[in-house]
């Protein structure tokens, strides 16, 4: 029976397929790549391996706990996260960044308020209140020069037209210059691809 | 030979091989997802009378990580999930959770949220819901907590109504089986 509950899995996982033949990870020619990062923490900002905290309630100065990513600047890349919010009694928190370095600074910035919202610093609502406590995953596209979309929970939320340039990309926990902590989250399933 | 890993499979599960690697899957539970442009409608039927809540979930690789789209009450029988990424397959899957009725929790306001205290009356939970009610509007999910807690400070907006909150703790059933849908190109 033993023998049978191995083939049995290894069939259920395709072990017994050709590894070719496989699922296809990344939909629509996406190449998987690693990019390199360096972490920042200034003012009451802490990196915990994926758990990102702002430890104060001070609203202003850098308060940030953050991966920042290498520099690209050409092509099209594509960003996939999932944070969970363990803890928030601060608000207006960026979570997510695509800044763009050649530029005025921040190009794209996704932040939530309390309450859950997820908005884009200096426009609108993204997304409506996530449920406390659930995981989200966010997916940016930036095709360089033509467009940068941004998708929560699968689902497109936003769209807005990107300049050429060098970009990065960022995610942890900032504080806007509205905002304030503090706030836990903490990042899962960070991958990067390229086409 | 994927087909004859599938067929294999089969014939094993006929001889009462379960899949060890996949969750039970509840049989009379059926979820269907329809495509129209970029947009997947899922439909189900069979759900358990018992559920508090129908907790929809979705992931991009068939063993993915499932990530959450939604509590529903259990007399929903649609979920529309709009806007998809062009070129990728979503898997779906509906479960069932269970909650015995909870007590309020003790509620204190701090200066932008609410402290929120409770008993742990219960031993074999997968966690906590925390459920806001409030006068003429649908009850809903707040906020989805570990099991064995005990307390959470729950982040309010200006514009939040009085509210009663109530944290049940739930374990989950046997969910719907998967299915999927593939989006197509821009």
């Amino acid at each position: 029976m033993r023998i049978l509950r191995t083939l049995c899995t290894a069939a259920a996982l395709g072990l017994l397929a050709p590894a070719a033949a496989y699922a296809q990870v990344e939909p629509g020619g996406w190449t998987s790549y690693s990019p390199t990062f360096s972490e920042q923490e200034r003012g009451c900002g802490q990196i915990d391996g994926l758990n990102f905290r702002l430890t104060c309630s001070t609203g202003s100065g850098d308060q940030r706990a953050e991966r920042r990513y290498a520099t690209y600047s050409s092509g099209t890349r594509q960003f996939e996260g999932s944070f969970r919010i363990t803890s928030m009694t601060g608000s207006r928190i960026s979570l997510k960044q695509t800044f763009n370095e050649s530029g005025s600074g921040p190009f794209f910035m996704l932040a939530v308020e309390n309450g859950g919202r997820l908005y884009r610093v200096g426009g609108d609502t993204i997304a409506g209140g996530a449920t406390v406590g659930t995981t989200v995953r966010v997916n940016t596209v930036h095709v360089v020069g033509s467009q940068h979309r941004t998708y929560i929970n699968g689902s497109l939320k936003h769209s807005m037209s990107s300049p050429g340039g060098s970009f990065y990309d960022k995610f942890g926990t900032y504080r806007t210059d509205s905002g304030s902590g503090p706030i836990q989250a903490t990042w899962s399933g960070v991958q990067f691809w390229r086409k | 030979m994927k087909v004859v890993g599938a067929v294999l499979c089969a014939l094993l599960t006929l001889v009462g091989c379960a899949p060890a690697d996949q969750p039970p899957v509840h049989q009379t539970f059926q979820l269907t997802a329809s495509l129209v442009t970029d947009d997947v409608t899922l439909r189900w039927s069979g759900a358990p009378v018992d559920a508090a809540y129908l907790m929809v979930e979705y992931a991009t690789e068939p063993n993915g990580e499932y990530t959450i789209l939604g509590f529903l009450p259990p007399d929903k029988h649609e979920f529309e999930h709009p806007d998809l990424m062009p070129e990728a397959t979503f898997y779906y899957r509906v479960t069932p959770l269970t909650a015995p009725e909870g007590r309020p929790a003790t509620a204190r306001p701090g200066a932008k949220e609410i402290q929120l205290t409770w008993t742990d009356s219960a031993s074999d939970e997968d966690g906590y819901l925390l459920e806001r009610r409030r006068t003429a509007q649908a009850t809903d999910v707040a906020a989805y907590l570990d099991p064995n807690t005990t307390s959470f400070d729950l982040p309010l907006l200006p514009s939040d109504k009085p509210a009663t909150y109530v944290p049940r703790p739930f374990r989950r059933g046997i969910p719907s089986p998967v299915t999927h849908e593939t989006i197509p190109p821009e």
